[in-house]
Protein backbone atom coordinates (compact mmCIF):
# COMPACT_ATOMS: atom_id res chain seq x y z
CA UNK A 1 0.00 0.00 0.00
CA UNK A 2 1.35 3.09 -0.78
CA UNK A 3 1.04 6.70 0.67
CA UNK A 4 0.56 9.22 -1.54
CA UNK A 5 0.97 12.70 -1.05
CA UNK A 6 -1.37 14.84 -3.40
CA UNK A 7 -0.55 18.05 -4.03
CA UNK A 8 -3.60 21.05 -2.68
CA UNK A 9 -2.62 23.81 -4.35
CA UNK A 10 -5.84 25.66 -5.68
CA UNK A 11 -6.28 24.23 -8.62
CA UNK A 12 -9.09 21.85 -9.39
CA UNK A 13 -10.46 19.47 -8.20
CA UNK A 14 -8.67 16.47 -5.57
CA UNK A 15 -11.60 14.20 -4.91
CA UNK A 16 -11.49 12.13 -8.25
CA UNK A 17 -7.83 11.63 -7.77
CA UNK A 18 -8.16 10.57 -3.91
CA UNK A 19 -11.21 8.42 -4.82
CA UNK A 20 -9.54 6.59 -7.94
CA UNK A 21 -6.32 5.73 -5.11
CA UNK A 22 -8.17 5.10 -2.34
CA UNK A 23 -10.36 2.68 -4.61
CA UNK A 24 -7.03 0.83 -5.33
CA UNK A 25 -6.32 0.29 -1.43
CA UNK A 26 -3.77 3.40 -1.01
CA UNK A 27 -3.66 5.94 1.62
CA UNK A 28 -3.90 9.65 0.28
CA UNK A 29 -2.62 13.20 2.11
CA UNK A 30 -3.54 16.10 0.51
CA UNK A 31 -0.38 17.90 0.71
CA UNK A 32 -0.80 21.64 1.33
CA UNK A 33 3.00 22.59 2.58
CA UNK A 34 6.13 20.68 2.06
CA UNK A 35 6.80 19.34 5.46
CA UNK A 36 3.88 17.16 4.55
CA UNK A 37 6.03 15.58 1.36
CA UNK A 38 8.50 13.61 3.90
CA UNK A 39 5.96 11.08 4.80
CA UNK A 40 4.46 10.29 1.94
CA UNK A 41 6.16 7.29 -0.81
CA UNK A 42 4.64 8.75 -3.35
CA UNK A 43 3.58 12.43 -5.04
CA UNK A 44 0.76 13.23 -7.43
CA UNK A 45 0.29 16.80 -8.85
CA UNK A 46 -2.81 16.78 -10.28
CA UNK A 47 -4.62 20.21 -12.40
CA UNK A 48 -7.45 21.39 -14.31
CA UNK A 49 -6.63 25.05 -14.93
CA UNK A 50 -4.40 27.61 -15.88
CA UNK A 51 -0.52 27.46 -16.02
CA UNK A 52 0.49 31.07 -14.30
CA UNK A 53 -2.14 30.52 -11.26
CA UNK A 54 -0.96 27.07 -11.24
CA UNK A 55 2.98 27.96 -10.84
CA UNK A 56 2.01 30.91 -8.77
CA UNK A 57 -0.10 29.00 -6.06
CA UNK A 58 3.32 26.48 -5.79
CA UNK A 59 5.85 28.77 -4.91
CA UNK A 60 3.22 30.37 -2.90
CA UNK A 61 3.50 27.83 -0.69
CA UNK A 62 7.07 26.53 -1.05
CA UNK A 63 5.45 23.55 -2.75
CA UNK A 64 7.82 24.35 -6.22
CA UNK A 65 10.72 23.94 -4.86
CA UNK A 66 9.94 21.13 -2.43
CA UNK A 67 8.68 19.14 -5.20
CA UNK A 68 11.92 19.78 -7.05
CA UNK A 69 13.97 18.56 -3.75
CA UNK A 70 12.06 14.97 -3.56
CA UNK A 71 12.28 14.33 -7.43
CA UNK A 72 15.87 14.84 -7.08
CA UNK A 73 15.79 12.48 -3.67
CA UNK A 74 14.44 10.31 -6.16
CA UNK A 75 10.40 10.12 -4.58
CA UNK A 76 8.39 8.73 -7.38
CA UNK A 77 6.20 12.00 -8.93
CA UNK A 78 3.28 12.08 -11.09
CA UNK A 79 1.58 15.10 -13.40
CA UNK A 80 -1.36 14.85 -14.57
CA UNK A 81 -3.09 17.52 -16.93
CA UNK A 82 -1.53 20.71 -15.79
CA UNK A 83 0.54 18.58 -13.35
CA UNK A 84 1.93 17.08 -16.23
CA UNK A 85 2.77 20.37 -18.19
CA UNK A 86 3.98 22.19 -14.69
CA UNK A 87 6.76 19.32 -14.84
CA UNK A 88 7.89 21.46 -18.56
CA UNK A 89 10.36 24.35 -18.51
CA UNK A 90 8.08 26.65 -20.05
CA UNK A 91 4.63 27.60 -21.14
CA UNK A 92 3.34 29.67 -23.77
CA UNK A 93 0.10 30.38 -22.06
CA UNK A 94 -0.65 34.42 -20.99
CA UNK A 95 3.08 34.99 -21.67
CA UNK A 96 6.08 32.78 -21.45
CA UNK A 97 5.92 31.28 -18.01
CA UNK A 98 8.52 29.20 -16.05
CA UNK A 99 7.45 25.46 -14.68
CA UNK A 100 9.38 23.21 -12.53
CA UNK A 101 11.63 21.96 -15.40
CA UNK A 102 11.79 18.75 -14.47
CA UNK A 103 11.15 17.39 -18.07
CA UNK A 104 12.99 19.51 -20.71
CA UNK A 105 9.78 20.77 -22.70
CA UNK A 106 7.44 23.46 -23.61
CA UNK A 107 4.21 23.86 -23.45
CA UNK A 108 2.26 25.00 -26.26
CA UNK A 109 -1.46 25.60 -26.72
CA UNK A 110 -3.40 23.43 -29.77
CA UNK A 111 -4.43 24.57 -32.64
CA UNK A 112 -7.88 24.05 -34.14
CA UNK A 113 -8.12 22.70 -37.04
CA UNK A 114 -9.88 21.11 -40.21
CA UNK A 115 -10.98 17.35 -39.61
CA UNK A 116 -13.02 17.56 -36.27
CA UNK A 117 -9.81 19.24 -34.50
CA UNK A 118 -11.81 21.20 -32.13
CA UNK A 119 -10.00 22.91 -28.98
CA UNK A 120 -10.38 21.83 -25.73
CA UNK A 121 -9.60 18.33 -26.94
CA UNK A 122 -12.25 17.13 -25.03
CA UNK A 123 -12.58 13.24 -25.09
CA UNK A 124 -11.18 10.22 -25.52
CA UNK A 125 -8.41 9.32 -27.86
CA UNK A 126 -6.19 6.36 -27.56
CA UNK A 127 -2.94 6.11 -26.81
CA UNK A 128 0.21 4.04 -27.90
CA UNK A 129 2.20 3.00 -26.16
CA UNK A 130 5.89 2.46 -26.29
CA UNK A 131 7.23 -0.78 -24.59
CA UNK A 132 10.03 -0.22 -21.58
CA UNK A 133 7.57 2.60 -20.08
CA UNK A 134 7.11 1.57 -16.57
CA UNK A 135 3.80 3.42 -16.02
CA UNK A 136 1.88 0.86 -18.81
CA UNK A 137 4.33 -1.93 -17.62
CA UNK A 138 2.08 -4.70 -18.22
CA UNK A 139 -0.61 -2.84 -20.04
CA UNK A 140 -1.90 -3.32 -24.05
CA UNK A 141 0.23 -1.51 -26.83
CA UNK A 142 -3.06 0.66 -27.15
CA UNK A 143 -5.44 2.01 -24.69
CA UNK A 144 -8.10 4.39 -24.17
CA UNK A 145 -7.89 7.37 -21.88
CA UNK A 146 -9.49 10.77 -20.87
CA UNK A 147 -8.33 13.80 -22.51
CA UNK A 148 -9.65 17.50 -21.56
CA UNK A 149 -7.16 20.01 -22.61
CA UNK A 150 -5.94 23.05 -24.54
CA UNK A 151 -2.16 23.11 -24.02
CA UNK A 152 0.27 20.08 -25.17
CA UNK A 153 3.97 18.89 -24.71
CA UNK A 154 6.25 19.95 -27.33
CA UNK A 155 9.36 18.52 -28.49
CA UNK A 156 10.63 16.44 -24.88
CA UNK A 157 13.76 14.39 -25.53
CA UNK A 158 12.05 11.06 -27.45
CA UNK A 159 13.63 8.70 -24.80
CA UNK A 160 11.19 10.12 -22.44
CA UNK A 161 8.02 9.85 -24.36
CA UNK A 162 6.85 6.67 -23.85
CA UNK A 163 2.85 7.00 -24.96
CA UNK A 164 1.40 9.21 -27.69
CA UNK A 165 -2.23 9.96 -29.10
CA UNK A 166 -3.13 11.62 -32.57
CA UNK A 167 -4.83 14.70 -32.42
CA UNK A 168 -4.11 17.65 -35.06
CA UNK A 169 -0.68 15.51 -35.54
CA UNK A 170 1.32 13.34 -32.82
CA UNK A 171 0.91 14.79 -29.45
CA UNK A 172 2.80 13.70 -26.27
CA UNK A 173 0.59 11.96 -23.45
CA UNK A 174 2.89 10.12 -21.40
CA UNK A 175 6.39 10.94 -20.20
CA UNK A 176 8.79 9.23 -17.94
CA UNK A 177 12.31 10.76 -17.01
CA UNK A 178 13.81 8.08 -13.99
CA UNK A 179 11.84 9.14 -10.93
CA UNK A 180 9.44 11.71 -12.97
CA UNK A 181 6.09 11.06 -14.39
CA UNK A 182 3.38 12.51 -16.40
CA UNK A 183 0.32 12.14 -18.00
CA UNK A 184 -1.95 14.18 -20.41
CA UNK A 185 -5.38 12.57 -19.75
CA UNK A 186 -6.91 12.17 -17.15
CA UNK A 187 -6.54 8.40 -15.62
CA UNK A 188 -8.80 9.37 -12.92
CA UNK A 189 -11.85 10.36 -15.18
CA UNK A 190 -10.58 7.21 -17.69
CA UNK A 191 -12.57 4.44 -16.13
CA UNK A 192 -11.02 1.19 -15.75
CA UNK A 193 -7.81 1.90 -17.98
CA UNK A 194 -7.16 5.13 -15.87
CA UNK A 195 -7.35 2.82 -12.83
CA UNK A 196 -4.81 0.05 -14.53
CA UNK A 197 -2.41 3.07 -14.75
CA UNK A 198 -2.57 5.24 -11.31
CA UNK A 199 -2.16 1.19 -9.85
CA UNK A 200 1.53 1.28 -11.99
CA UNK A 201 2.05 4.22 -10.84
CA UNK A 202 1.74 3.33 -6.94
CA UNK A 203 3.95 0.36 -7.20
CA UNK A 204 6.91 2.06 -8.59
CA UNK A 205 9.42 2.54 -5.97
CA UNK B 1 -7.64 8.51 -33.20
CA UNK B 2 -10.84 10.40 -31.61
CA UNK B 3 -13.01 8.85 -30.50
CA UNK B 4 -16.91 10.36 -30.36
CA UNK B 5 -18.46 10.60 -27.00
CA UNK B 6 -22.09 9.58 -25.93
CA UNK B 7 -23.36 10.50 -23.12
CA UNK B 8 -26.13 9.67 -21.04
CA UNK B 9 -28.43 12.48 -19.33
CA UNK B 10 -29.77 12.16 -15.96
CA UNK B 11 -32.55 14.75 -15.97
CA UNK B 12 -33.36 15.68 -11.75
CA UNK B 13 -36.32 17.18 -10.49
CA UNK B 14 -37.50 17.56 -6.59
CA UNK B 15 -35.88 14.13 -5.63
CA UNK B 16 -36.54 12.01 -8.54
CA UNK B 17 -35.70 11.50 -12.02
CA UNK B 18 -37.52 12.43 -14.62
CA UNK B 19 -38.14 12.35 -18.52
CA UNK B 20 -39.18 14.95 -20.09
CA UNK B 21 -41.08 16.18 -23.50
CA UNK B 22 -40.58 20.19 -25.13
CA UNK B 23 -39.35 20.85 -21.40
CA UNK B 24 -43.02 20.48 -20.56
CA UNK B 25 -43.82 17.89 -18.95
CA UNK B 26 -41.99 15.77 -16.44
CA UNK B 27 -42.85 12.33 -15.85
CA UNK B 28 -41.08 10.65 -12.66
CA UNK B 29 -38.99 7.71 -13.21
CA UNK B 30 -37.49 7.13 -10.24
CA UNK B 31 -34.28 7.06 -7.82
CA UNK B 32 -31.80 8.95 -10.10
CA UNK B 33 -29.12 6.94 -7.85
CA UNK B 34 -30.18 4.07 -9.13
CA UNK B 35 -29.95 4.56 -12.46
CA UNK B 36 -26.22 6.80 -12.35
CA UNK B 37 -25.50 2.88 -10.93
CA UNK B 38 -26.86 1.23 -13.81
CA UNK B 39 -24.65 4.15 -15.97
CA UNK B 40 -21.36 3.25 -14.00
CA UNK B 41 -22.22 -0.33 -15.13
CA UNK B 42 -21.87 0.84 -18.79
CA UNK B 43 -19.05 1.72 -18.45
CA UNK B 44 -19.90 4.93 -19.87
CA UNK B 45 -17.78 7.54 -22.02
CA UNK B 46 -19.04 10.52 -19.62
CA UNK B 47 -22.05 11.74 -17.94
CA UNK B 48 -24.36 14.61 -17.57
CA UNK B 49 -26.56 15.54 -14.25
CA UNK B 50 -28.85 18.11 -15.11
CA UNK B 51 -31.26 19.23 -11.93
CA UNK B 52 -34.36 20.98 -13.37
CA UNK B 53 -36.62 21.83 -10.27
CA UNK B 54 -37.42 25.13 -9.53
CA UNK B 55 -38.30 27.10 -6.63
CA UNK B 56 -39.51 25.43 -3.04
CA UNK B 57 -36.10 25.83 -2.05
CA UNK B 58 -35.06 22.67 -3.73
CA UNK B 59 -31.77 24.52 -4.92
CA UNK B 60 -29.02 24.58 -2.34
CA UNK B 61 -27.64 28.05 -3.30
CA UNK B 62 -23.65 27.99 -2.87
CA UNK B 63 -24.15 26.80 1.09
CA UNK B 64 -22.15 23.87 2.11
CA UNK B 65 -25.59 22.90 4.36
CA UNK B 66 -27.25 21.93 0.79
CA UNK B 67 -31.63 22.44 1.35
CA UNK B 68 -31.89 18.69 -0.42
CA UNK B 69 -32.16 17.76 -3.41
CA UNK B 70 -29.70 17.41 -6.02
CA UNK B 71 -26.69 18.05 -3.51
CA UNK B 72 -27.81 15.17 -1.30
CA UNK B 73 -27.68 12.75 -4.16
CA UNK B 74 -24.51 14.48 -6.24
CA UNK B 75 -21.93 12.72 -3.83
CA UNK B 76 -23.66 9.44 -3.93
CA UNK B 77 -23.64 9.69 -8.01
CA UNK B 78 -19.54 10.61 -7.94
CA UNK B 79 -19.14 7.48 -5.72
CA UNK B 80 -16.92 5.46 -8.27
CA UNK B 81 -17.54 7.33 -11.13
CA UNK B 82 -14.31 6.90 -12.86
CA UNK B 83 -15.67 9.14 -15.88
CA UNK B 84 -16.72 12.73 -16.25
CA UNK B 85 -19.22 13.93 -14.67
CA UNK B 86 -20.87 17.22 -15.67
CA UNK B 87 -23.39 18.94 -13.37
CA UNK B 88 -25.80 21.73 -14.20
CA UNK B 89 -28.90 23.54 -12.78
CA UNK B 90 -29.55 26.31 -10.91
CA UNK B 91 -25.74 27.56 -11.04
CA UNK B 92 -25.43 31.59 -10.42
CA UNK B 93 -22.08 31.60 -8.75
CA UNK B 94 -18.95 30.46 -8.33
CA UNK B 95 -19.42 29.38 -4.82
CA UNK B 96 -22.72 27.24 -6.52
CA UNK B 97 -19.55 26.01 -8.69
CA UNK B 98 -17.15 24.64 -5.92
CA UNK B 99 -19.49 23.63 -3.65
CA UNK B 100 -20.33 20.89 -6.82
CA UNK B 101 -16.77 20.09 -7.72
CA UNK B 102 -15.96 19.15 -3.92
CA UNK B 103 -19.31 16.94 -3.72
CA UNK B 104 -17.84 15.20 -6.70
CA UNK B 105 -19.19 16.68 -10.44
CA UNK B 106 -15.92 17.77 -13.06
CA UNK B 107 -17.08 19.97 -14.62
CA UNK B 108 -20.12 23.03 -14.97
CA UNK B 109 -23.08 23.64 -17.18
CA UNK B 110 -24.60 26.80 -16.76
CA UNK B 111 -27.15 27.97 -18.65
CA UNK B 112 -29.53 30.78 -18.17
CA UNK B 113 -26.90 32.14 -15.84
CA UNK B 114 -24.73 33.46 -18.23
CA UNK B 115 -27.68 34.63 -21.12
CA UNK B 116 -28.29 37.10 -17.81
CA UNK B 117 -24.64 38.37 -17.38
CA UNK B 118 -22.16 36.61 -19.98
CA UNK B 119 -18.92 38.03 -17.71
CA UNK B 120 -19.72 35.21 -15.55
CA UNK B 121 -18.47 32.65 -18.62
CA UNK B 122 -15.11 34.43 -18.15
CA UNK B 123 -15.02 33.95 -14.97
CA UNK B 124 -15.89 30.67 -14.19
CA UNK B 125 -13.28 29.81 -16.95
CA UNK B 126 -10.42 31.76 -15.18
CA UNK B 127 -11.37 30.03 -11.97
CA UNK B 128 -12.06 26.86 -12.60
CA UNK B 129 -10.60 26.02 -16.41
CA UNK B 130 -12.09 25.92 -19.74
CA UNK B 131 -12.31 22.53 -19.52
CA UNK B 132 -15.13 22.59 -16.26
CA UNK B 133 -16.54 25.03 -18.06
CA UNK B 134 -19.60 24.30 -19.98
CA UNK B 135 -22.42 26.31 -21.60
CA UNK B 136 -25.64 24.90 -22.32
CA UNK B 137 -27.86 26.30 -24.76
CA UNK B 138 -31.71 25.81 -25.44
CA UNK B 139 -33.18 26.78 -28.54
CA UNK B 140 -37.03 26.87 -30.19
CA UNK B 141 -37.53 26.96 -34.07
CA UNK B 142 -37.94 30.75 -34.97
CA UNK B 143 -39.97 32.40 -37.70
CA UNK B 144 -38.43 32.43 -41.51
CA UNK B 145 -35.79 29.11 -41.02
CA UNK B 146 -34.39 30.95 -37.44
CA UNK B 147 -33.77 29.36 -34.37
CA UNK B 148 -34.16 31.44 -30.60
CA UNK B 149 -32.02 30.79 -27.36
CA UNK B 150 -34.69 30.39 -24.64
CA UNK B 151 -33.64 31.08 -21.08
CA UNK B 152 -35.11 29.57 -17.62
CA UNK B 153 -36.04 25.97 -19.25
CA UNK B 154 -37.45 27.35 -22.31
CA UNK B 155 -39.67 30.21 -20.49
CA UNK B 156 -37.59 32.98 -21.85
CA UNK B 157 -37.03 34.28 -25.12
CA UNK B 158 -34.06 36.08 -25.40
CA UNK B 159 -34.07 37.36 -29.30
CA UNK B 160 -30.36 35.61 -29.34
CA UNK B 161 -29.66 33.35 -32.34
CA UNK B 162 -27.82 30.01 -31.03
CA UNK B 163 -25.10 30.28 -32.97
CA UNK B 164 -24.40 34.17 -32.43
CA UNK B 165 -24.36 32.99 -28.57
CA UNK B 166 -22.58 30.42 -28.84
CA UNK B 167 -19.53 32.21 -30.53
CA UNK B 168 -19.95 34.64 -27.91
CA UNK B 169 -19.70 32.18 -25.55
CA UNK B 170 -16.82 30.61 -27.00
CA UNK B 171 -15.11 34.44 -26.90
CA UNK B 172 -15.65 34.43 -23.40
CA UNK B 173 -13.82 31.10 -22.69
CA UNK B 174 -16.32 28.42 -22.30
CA UNK B 175 -14.38 25.44 -23.30
CA UNK B 176 -18.12 23.46 -24.86
CA UNK B 177 -21.43 23.76 -25.53
CA UNK B 178 -24.30 21.52 -25.16
CA UNK B 179 -26.83 22.06 -27.17
CA UNK B 180 -30.69 21.29 -26.76
CA UNK B 181 -33.70 21.34 -28.94
CA UNK B 182 -36.59 22.19 -27.18
CA UNK B 183 -38.80 21.24 -29.88
CA UNK B 184 -37.41 18.04 -30.62
CA UNK B 185 -36.92 17.06 -26.75
CA UNK B 186 -38.79 13.81 -25.84
CA UNK B 187 -40.16 13.71 -29.57
CA UNK B 188 -38.08 10.47 -30.45
CA UNK B 189 -37.85 11.99 -34.33
CA UNK B 190 -34.16 12.13 -34.30
CA UNK B 191 -32.13 15.41 -33.69
CA UNK B 192 -32.40 18.91 -35.35
CA UNK B 193 -29.45 18.35 -37.68
CA UNK B 194 -29.69 21.65 -39.03
CA UNK B 195 -29.55 23.63 -35.80
CA UNK B 196 -26.21 21.40 -34.45
CA UNK B 197 -24.61 21.99 -37.72
CA UNK B 198 -24.86 25.76 -37.61
CA UNK B 199 -23.50 26.19 -34.44
CA UNK B 200 -20.95 23.63 -34.85
CA UNK B 201 -20.03 25.54 -38.16
CA UNK B 202 -19.24 28.96 -35.69
CA UNK B 203 -17.27 27.51 -32.86
CA UNK B 204 -13.83 25.83 -32.59
CA UNK B 205 -15.02 24.10 -29.41
CA UNK B 206 -17.01 21.07 -29.16
CA UNK B 207 -20.55 20.86 -29.17
CA UNK B 208 -22.42 18.18 -27.61
CA UNK B 209 -26.08 17.37 -29.24
CA UNK B 210 -29.04 16.83 -27.20
CA UNK B 211 -32.76 16.59 -27.47
CA UNK B 212 -35.18 13.73 -30.16
CA UNK B 213 -33.13 10.87 -29.99
CA UNK B 214 -35.56 7.80 -30.90
CA UNK B 215 -33.73 4.92 -32.05
CA UNK B 216 -29.70 4.09 -32.43
CA UNK B 217 -30.03 5.08 -35.67
CA UNK B 218 -30.22 8.89 -34.93
CA UNK B 219 -27.16 9.35 -33.20
CA UNK B 220 -24.78 9.27 -36.08
CA UNK B 221 -26.03 11.98 -38.17
CA UNK B 222 -25.51 14.61 -35.63
CA UNK B 223 -21.73 13.67 -35.86
CA UNK B 224 -21.29 12.88 -39.56
CA UNK B 225 -23.74 15.80 -40.73
CA UNK B 226 -24.12 17.75 -37.51
CA UNK B 227 -20.52 18.00 -37.00
CA UNK B 228 -21.13 17.15 -33.14
CA UNK B 229 -18.44 16.08 -31.08
CA UNK B 230 -20.65 14.01 -28.88
CA UNK B 231 -24.12 12.95 -28.74
CA UNK B 232 -25.92 13.29 -25.76
CA UNK B 233 -29.50 11.24 -24.81
CA UNK B 234 -32.02 11.09 -21.91
CA UNK B 235 -34.68 9.00 -22.46
CA UNK B 236 -33.61 6.13 -24.65
CA UNK B 237 -31.19 5.29 -22.45
CA UNK B 238 -33.68 5.17 -19.31
CA UNK B 239 -35.58 1.81 -20.46
CA UNK B 240 -33.58 -0.73 -21.91
CA UNK B 241 -31.34 -2.71 -20.32
CA UNK B 242 -28.60 -2.54 -22.93
CA UNK B 243 -29.14 0.01 -24.80
CA UNK B 244 -25.88 2.49 -24.19
CA UNK B 245 -24.30 -0.73 -25.87
CA UNK B 246 -26.51 -0.56 -28.60
CA UNK B 247 -25.76 3.12 -29.24
CA UNK B 248 -22.29 2.50 -29.90
CA UNK B 249 -22.89 -0.62 -31.96
CA UNK B 250 -25.13 1.92 -33.68
CA UNK B 251 -22.58 4.75 -34.21
CA UNK B 252 -19.77 2.22 -34.69
CA UNK B 253 -21.95 0.29 -38.28
CA UNK B 254 -22.17 4.43 -39.51
CA UNK B 255 -19.00 4.14 -39.46
CA UNK B 256 -18.29 6.74 -36.37
CA UNK B 257 -15.07 6.27 -34.01
CA UNK B 258 -16.23 5.46 -30.66
CA UNK B 259 -14.62 3.92 -27.83
CA UNK B 260 -15.62 0.59 -26.59
CA UNK B 261 -17.30 0.39 -23.25
CA UNK B 262 -17.10 -3.00 -21.36
CA UNK B 263 -20.11 -3.93 -18.71
CA UNK B 264 -19.08 -3.66 -15.17
CA UNK B 265 -17.33 -7.16 -14.51
CA UNK B 266 -14.28 -6.02 -15.55
CA UNK B 267 -14.24 -3.64 -12.20
CA UNK B 268 -15.09 -6.24 -10.40
CA UNK B 269 -12.08 -8.48 -11.74
CA UNK B 270 -9.95 -5.11 -11.35
CA UNK B 271 -10.43 -4.79 -7.80
CA UNK B 272 -9.93 -8.48 -7.36
CA UNK B 273 -6.42 -8.06 -9.01
CA UNK B 274 -5.54 -5.13 -6.43
CA UNK B 275 -6.77 -6.70 -3.36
Amino acid sequence: MARIGLIDYQVGNLGSVRNAFEFLGHKVDAVVDPAALDAVSHIVLPGVGAFGPGMKNLATRELDVAIMAEACKGKPILGICLGLQLLAGTSEEYGWTRGLGLIDAAVVRLVPGNGDIWVPHVGWNNVLLSPGGRLCDGLPDSMHFYFNHSYVFLDPHANHVTGTFRYGGPQVAVVERDNVFGLQFHPEKSQMNGLRVLRNFASVS
Amino acid sequence: MYCYRVIPVLLYQQGSLVRSEAFQIHQKLGDPEQQAERYKDWDVDELVYIDISRGHGIRARGTAEASGGVLDHLPRIAAHCFAPLSVGGGIRSLEDIRVRLRLGADRAVINSAALERPAFISEVAHTFGAQATIISIDARNGKNRRYEVFAEGGRRATGLEPEDWAEEAERRGAGEIFLNSIDRDGAGIGYDIELIRRVADRVAIPVVACGGVGSFDHFALAITEGRAAAVAAGNIFNFKELSYFAAKDALRAAGVNVRPSVPSQRFRDLIGDAA
